[in-house]
């Protein structure tokens, strides 16, 4: 496994799903960054440049959409963003924001996993 | 015949002939008994001779001139009978020559009478004969108006009798010497006799007939030939009683001629006053029932014409009052509604039950009465009769087609008869009448119905609009319909030059080619039932509007016009975006908590593969089995509401709808071992349609049949093709649809059969509705039979994909 050290900033709205994902990629040896929305994500961004973001769309405050703009503005364009949304098109909403990856809600865990691993190889 | 008006002299007093007839006896009594008195007296006029010849010459060239001025001018109804005037020419003629023969009018001492008696008795012979015959043919040929064959035939006899007199004159001339017949030594021969006598009986019997056939037909001309004739025979008597005294014989009979002809002339002209006066008596009635029937009159609407019908036949007929009571048929009652020249509190409003008063009695018997005197008259007791001072009084009843619809009474203020005449011409008047009041009582009846359809049209909340055949314009629309369509709708222009119609848009947005409008098709004879319209209406909003049309056809089955109803269904769409809405977020929000749970299950199944206690192990598995099936159903409700609101694009293929059905048949059969699946026919049936969506249709379709078979049982599959369409049927023989709910299965949410019952699952039923939407959208159809306890069939059909299709083969 490439990067067993590598951090992941995950955002989402819903702390629960946050907490499964959280646990889930500690389980296979990530560090895990959490934020609530696009505000907070910033900040946490500002802290320590994650390797790899799993970006929810629809959140309140700074949502989605916003927050991968001012982060492609602000910051290291080579940062991997996966969106992971309930929306039916996650495809399309992934094309909006110029993500690398996208998967819809709900998923199987393994999806996630192989997404990440992919994601993040891709880029190291 | 009998009907014929008697006018003229004689048809006034039908005993003037008698007086004639009784004058001409006396004066020929007279006539006679002078001559025996006097004798073969010398001269014995007080007169000159010619005068009573002038006299009687003058007389008859008057009645000539008079009866062929009056024939010519048509003053008289019939044309006189041309052989009349044929026998008068002939007796004119012929008198040049008898009168030729009188002495001093030739020279001669004696006259050519003296000198040539046989010739002068000859032509008085034949020009009295001529008389006799036309005036006999005038009595005996039927008429008037057949005087067709006798006007061919009498110029011929005519023309012979002027020849037969013109040779006999020239015979006796010649034989005036050689052979006298008629006249010897001055006295008459037997054969002279037979001849007057054989005259006087032609003129005596036509007398009688011709006064018979008068008395029959009173056709006043008939009265003058038998006058004349009469006159002629007593002047035949007395032609052969004095025929021997000479003088006094001429001048009698010269009398006799002259008042004959005299009291013809006389007749005729009073005939032709007479007619006159009838003329304008006609003219008036003319005008009457002119003014009765005037088609204006009817649109007056009812009471106004009343009024004025009664108006007029009052004025036209002289009378003081008038009243016009019409038939009440529930009731069988007279209701006055109309009353001129009677008290108005004493009549509008009154009504006469059939059968009873002078009213009740003229509608029951249906026929025009009179009464003198009705204040003599017991059985008249109406106030508005009593209260007028109505005396003479006459109704008739007012029918049309044979149903009497009311009566009309004119009233006098002085006891009087009424002529049939008078009778006939207010039954007339009448009928007129009637006819004018019942038009205006449809004209009001349309109008009010008119009125009663124009309301109901304001008042209903769907926007109606007509349009008229086949210019296709615009006719008549309501309030609702200008709201529905936004203004202007203007009348009298076509649909497709509507502003309204031309903001018209099918659901998806796209323009409504003109001939494809709602209205368009109806004026075409098309009905269309529940076409889902967009209005793009001017104030900015987008309606949703449900229109049905029908064409409105005449009594010949033509498209006359059309109609088209519009239904803001505007509010309902929206309820229904609300509802997918709410159904959307609702799904939607279960996506993410679904996702948490089914992670954690997962996390725990790794962590403790089968769990630290074999029911943990279990209770995961369910959480996980549970989470997807949540997940299953939220993707069947987010699909529903997309394919409603977003439609999804088609992605078409080319495949075989028969070897899909047999895969499907195959996959679903893993499912189940209660359930044999048969696939009993499998006809090639290309389709260009959604793989994907079709696989769907047809798992819900057996998934299903399993369902509701909850024993187990054979389920059947068919594929055929028919009619251009690809059929597939799917059978089972399970539980089947309770009756009252199959109109309902195709409808979201709504369960087959209800809970309690076996087959019932309680899940949120979705799948056929999906179905139907997705075999819809591919322009097919999907519909079921089902018998509660045997089971049931659902059929759906996909068009055939067309040959050559381009689709890759699936």
């Amino acid at each position: 496994m490439a990067g067993r050290d590598k951090l992941v900033l995950v955002v989402d709205d819903d702390v629960e799903l946050q907490g499964m994902v959280q646990t889930l990629l500690n389980g296979a040896g990530y560090r895990v960054a959490t934020a609530t929305d696009g505000g907070q994500a910033l900040e946490k961004v500002e802290q320590e440049m994650p390797n790899l973001i799993l970006l929810d769309m629809k959140m309140p405050g700074m949502d989605g959409w916003k927050f991968a703009r001012e982060f492609r503005a602000r910051h290291n364009r080579s940062v991997p963003i996966v969106v992971v949304t309930a929306a039916e098109d996650a495809r399309k909403r992934a094309e909006e924001v110029g993500a690398e990856g996208h998967l819809g809600k709900p998923f199987e865990i393994d999806e996630l996993l192989h997404l990440v691993e992919q994601s993040l190889g891709a880029r190291t | 015949m009998s009907q014929r008006a008697r006018s003229g002299l004689v048809g006034r007093e039908d005993s003037l002939l008698r007086w004639i007839v009784g004058v001409a006896i006396g004066l020929a009594a007279a006539h006679v008994a002078l001559a025996f008195i006097w004798g073969p007296a010398p001269v014995i006029a007080v007169l000159p001779w010619y005068v009573p010849m002038v006299f009687s010459w003058a007389a008859l060239a008057a009645f000539g001139i008079a009866f062929l001025a009056l024939g010519r001018y048509r003053v008289l109804r019939e044309p006189p009978p041309f052989w009349i005037g044929v026998g008068f020419a002939a007796f004119g003629v012929l008198s040049v020559f008898y009168v030729l023969s009188w002495p001093g009018l030739l020279p001669g001492e004696r006259g050519v009478i003296a000198q040539l008696p046989n010739t002068a008795a000859g032509l008085f012979n034949i020009e009295f004969s001529a008389l006799a015959a036309s005036l006999l043919a005038a009595t005996l040929i039927p008429w008037p108006r057949t005087g067709a064959r006798g006007e061919r035939f009498w110029p011929w006899l005519a023309a012979a009798a002027m020849a037969a007199s013109v040779t006999i004159a020239g015979l006796s001339l010649l034989l005036e010497q050689s052979a006298p017949i008629l006249v010897v030594d001055g006295a008459w021969t037997p054969l002279q006799f037979a001849w007057l006598y054989t005259l006087l009986a032609a003129f005596s019997a036509g007398a009688l007939l011709s006064a018979h056939r008068y008395r029959q037909t009173g056709d006043s001309l008939l009265g003058y030939v038998a006058i004349t004739q009469t006159v002629l025979a007593f002047f035949m008597v007395s032609g052969i009683v004095g025929g021997e005294r000479y003088d006094l014989w001429w001048y009698w009979e010269q009398i006799l001629l002259a008042g004959g002809f005299s009291v013809m002339l006389f007749g005729l002209l009073s005939d032709y006053v007479d007619l006159y006066q009838m003329e304008r008596v006609r003219a008036r009635e003319l005008e009457t029932l002119q003014r009765v029937t005037d088609p204006g009159l009817a649109r007056q609407g009812l009471e106004q014409l009343l009024e004025s019908l009664l108006e007029q036949i009052v004025a036209a007929m002289g009378a003081s009052s008038g009243a016009i009571l019409l038939l009440d048929p529930a009731r069988r009652e007279l209701v006055l509604r109309k009353g001129l020249g009677i008290p108005e509190e004493q009549a509008v409003g009154l009504s006469v039950r059939m059968g009873e008063d002078f009213d009740g009695r003229v509608a029951a018997q249906g026929e025009t009465l009179s009464v003198p005197d009705a204040q003599e008259d017991p059985s008249i007791w109406s106030p508005y009769i009593a209260a007028g001072h109505i005396r003479g009084l006459i109704g008739a009843p007012m029918c049309v087609g044979g149903q009497t619809i009311g009566v009309l009474h004119l009233g006098f203020l002085e006891p009087r008869g009424f002529t049939a005449h008078e009778e006939r011409l207010l039954q007339v008047v009448a009928e007129r009448a009637a006819l004018a009041i019942h038009q205006a009582s449809l004209l009001e009846e349309t109008q009010e119905e008119r009125n009663r359809l124009q309301v109901l049209i304001d008042t209903t909340p769907a926007g109606i609009v007509f349009f008229s055949a086949p210019d296709g314009k615009l006719t008549l629309y309501n309030k609702a319909a200008e709201a529905i369509l936004g203004k202007p709708l203007i009348l009298g222009r076509a649909d497709t030059e509507q502003p309204a119609f031309r903001r018209l848009r099918r659901p998806t947005g796209e323009p409504i080619p003109p001939a494809e409008l709602p209205s368009s098709r109806s004026l075409r004879g098309e009905s269309c039932v529940g076409v889902e319209l967009l209005v793009l209406h001017p104030s900015g909003r987008r309606l949703s509007v449900l229109a049905n049309c029908s064409p409105l056809r005449d009594a010949r089955g033509r498209v006359a016009g059309a109609v088209v109803a519009l239904q803001d269904i505007t509010p309902l769409r929206e309820q229904e975006r609300l509802r997918d809405e709410f159904i959307a977020t609702v799904a939607h929000e279960l996506k993410t908590p679904v996702t948490t749970i089914k992670g954690y299950a997962q996390l725990m199944n790794e962590w403790a593969p089968g769990g630290h206690d074999p029911r943990e192990g279990k209770a995961v598995q369910v959480i996980s089995a549970q989470a997807d099936r949540i997940n299953r159903r939220v993707q069947e409700m987010l699909e529903v509401v997309r394919f409603r609101t977003v439609p999804p694009e088609l992605h078409r293929v080319r495949f075989d709808l028969g070897k899909l059905a047999a895969q499907v048949v195959q996959q679903m059969q893993s499912k189940t071992s209660i359930h044999p699946l048969v696939m009993q026919q499998a006809e090639p049936a290309p389709v260009e349609a959604d793989l994907e969506h079709v696989e769907e249709v047809l798992v819900t379709l057996l998934d299903n049949a399993i369902k509701y078979s909850p024993k187990g049982g054979r389920i059947d599959v068919r594929v055929w093709t028919q009619n251009g369409c690809a059929v597939v049927s799917v059978r089972d023989y399970g539980v089947g649809i309770p009756k009252e709910r199959q109109a309902h299965i195709f409808e979201p949410f709504y369960e087959a059969v209800p809970a309690g019952l076996p087959g019932y699952r309680s899940v949120v039923a979705l799948s056929l509705y999906l179905a139907k939407l997705i075999v819809e959208r591919h322009k097919g159809r999907i519909w079921f039979e089902s018998e509660p306890g045997k089971g049931s069939t659902f059929y759906f059909t996909l068009p055939l994909a067309k040959e050559g299709g381009d689709g890759r083969q699936g």
